[in-house]
């Protein structure tokens, strides 16, 4: 079993991380080299794409929140999207949902970076 | 569980990297029998990942490489696990519950697994016995 990783750029400074798969002791090293990879972007928002991730364990737990906190010390945030149940319940019982923003679906992460996008415009069209 | 170790299915895997695919293709063979849900499979694989890293990491010293004996029951109340080692003493279900509030990166390695397994699992329980670490843990069906 193993675990896909997916890069995209979302918007002027945003990037998505499609996870599919198991996200466990054998397959968190090469995760954790494309994340270091897109923590080294100058982005402000990362979102995990879950949709299609089976399982997690504490060490992909800890993947996830060490991406929130390095992008927070920059003044950036980590989205997730997509979580199953039983990848939910993990995230759950550690205690850690109230400090990462879940989306429903792709489609509310789309709307957000849309809405994101509209005020990097806004911005640049002020007089 | 631990009084009806003569009952498990048990194989012997070198204490490696490749520890953990090898008990979980084991263990989900000795599962598959049962018909478990989705989410019961899960909490199956949580446990045994987190237990079993601990010990492929921490029981043997460094460069060397032991071997960790995973067994498996299964009976009609559902499935028990069994991991062993001959490694240094160590009891993971004394680390202190993990203080939840505190940043995942400050807290103790090894401490958040094991909380997860804790709360996954329905009964857990350690015991030292012939210079032996045995962790046996058991989920029940719904």
């Amino acid at each position: 079993m193993t675990l896909k990783t997916t890069v995209r750029s979302r918007g002027t400074d945003g990037c998505e991380m499609v996870l599919e798969g198991r996200l466990d002791s054998n397959t968190v090293q090469a995760c954790s080299n494309t994340l270091s990879e897109v923590l080294s972007r100058p982005i402000r928002v990362l979102l995990f794409d879950l949709t299609n991730l089976s399982f997690i364990s504490s060490i992909g737990l800890r993947l996830v929140l060490n991406a929130r906190k390095r992008l927070e010390a920059k003044g950036g945030s980590v989205l997730m999207t997509g979580l199953q149940p039983q990848i939910a319940k993990v995230f759950e019982i550690a205690n850690v949902l109230p400090k990462v923003s879940i989306f429903e679906n792709v489609e509310e992460a789309d709307r957000y970076f849309a809405a994101m996008q509209q005020k990097v415009l806004d911005a640049q069209n002020e007089p | 569980m631990i009084n009806r170790l003569n009952e498990f299915n048990f194989i012997p895997i070198p204490a490696d990297e490749k520890a953990l695919e090898t008990a979980r293709q084991f263990v989900l063979e000795q599962a598959e029998r049962l018909n478990l849900p989705a989410p019961i499979i899960f909490k199956i694989e949580l446990a045994l990942e987190e237990i079993l890293v601990n010990v492929v990491h921490y029981a043997y010293p460094p460069g060397t490489t032991g071997v960790v004996d995973v067994g498996c029951l299964t009976d009609e109340a559902g499935i028990s696990l069994c991991i062993a080692d001959s490694g240094r003493p160590f009891n993971p279900l004394e680390k202190e519950k993990p203080d939840l509030d505190i940043e995942l990166e400050e807290r103790q390695i090894g401490g958040l697994g094991i909380f997860l397994t804790r709360e996954m699992v329905d009964a857990i329980e350690y015991r030292r016995e012939q210079d032996r670490n045995i962790i046996t843990f058991t989920i029940r069906k719904p």
